[in-house]
């Protein structure tokens, strides 16, 4: 495992529990699976160098529906109405960042550590939207089944 | 008294007020830097926390606690900096800007208690 894959492991590892109060199952999907992988709810961040320029690289995260609700409830105390389509959004971008920030504290003083940018999320639910299994993107992939995380993730 | 939670976004706000609510604080969000000043313009007689997050579109968390240390009005409302912003540096700059505390992302409800407890000098 090399140091971004073992700081974006870490990062979602610690971000599952603390945030949604569970373990995850996180793993290494294999690129059939990210294939087939129907995305209602993704959120984009570039990384940046410390003067702002481009590294080139990117991150992404991507949730089916019932993953990004069930994620978002808990991350707000599960309110009778259940999670707004803005709490979705918004719950969204809030797992890449807290992520993306993990990963950017752990590259701290190696050559592959990068800045971070405002991420942006959207519903795609009316689009065929599947994670790309090219670098440069880091991809996660967020799961609900069976009352259990399964977190995927690619770089 | 009253937390001032800003903070872009809505689901940290939310996550953050329902911590600070069982504390038996009432909390004003604002979802910008620019909001969090006019709230504090009006009302700062009230507020005996900010807890300012760092990664914000417009004016960042740190300029916005710069205009918050130069006002005389605001300059001794404890400010806590929330952010995934973890790194070493990171936390001396915003010290260094005047921050009080200073809470990373990813936290635990327990976590942002006993740093606001702390805060407000009742821990």
């Amino acid at each position: 495992m090399n140091e971004v894959s073992s700081a974006l492991y870490t990062s979602i590892s610690e971000v599952m529990v603390q945030m949604a109060g569970e373990e995850a199952l996180v793993r290494s999907p294999s690129a059939a699976e990210v294939a087939t992988f129907h995305t209602a709810y993704f959120a984009h961040m570039d990384l940046v160098n410390e003067d702002k320029t481009p590294t080139g690289k990117w991150m992404e995260v991507y949730l089916n529906a019932e993953s990004t609700i069930e994620l978002v409830n808990r991350f707000i105390g599960f309110p009778d109405e259940g999670p707004t389509e803005e709490d979705n959004i918004d719950g969204v971008n809030e797992l890449l960042n807290v992520i993306a920030g993990g990963v950017k504290a752990r590259l701290a003083g190696t050559e592959d550590h990068f800045y971070l940018t405002v991420p942006t999320a959207a519903n795609v639910s009316d689009k065929d939207q599947y994670p790309t299994a090219c670098p440069p993107v880091i991809n996660v992939i967020v799961e609900f089944e069976d009352g259990k995380y399964l977190v995927s993730y690619s770089i | 008294m009253k937390v001032l939670i800003i903070d872009d976004s809505s689901v940290a706000r939310k996550t953050i007020a329902l911590t600070v609510e069982t504390l038996g604080y009432a909390v004003i969000e604002a979802k910008n830097g620019t909001e969090g000043l006019n709230v504090l313009k009006e009302q700062s007689d009230q507020i005996a926390l900010i807890m300012l997050d760092w990664n914000m579109p417009g004016m960042s968390g740190l300029e916005v606690l710069v205009e918050v240390r130069k006002d005389p009005q605001t300059n001794t409302i404890p400010v806590m900096m929330v952010t995934t912003e973890m790194e070493r540096k990171n936390m001396v700059e915003a010290v260094k800007a005047g921050a009080n505390h200073y809470l990373t992302k990813p936290f635990t409800p327990e976590d942002l208690s006993v740093r606001v407890l702390q805060c407000l000098g009742v821990a």
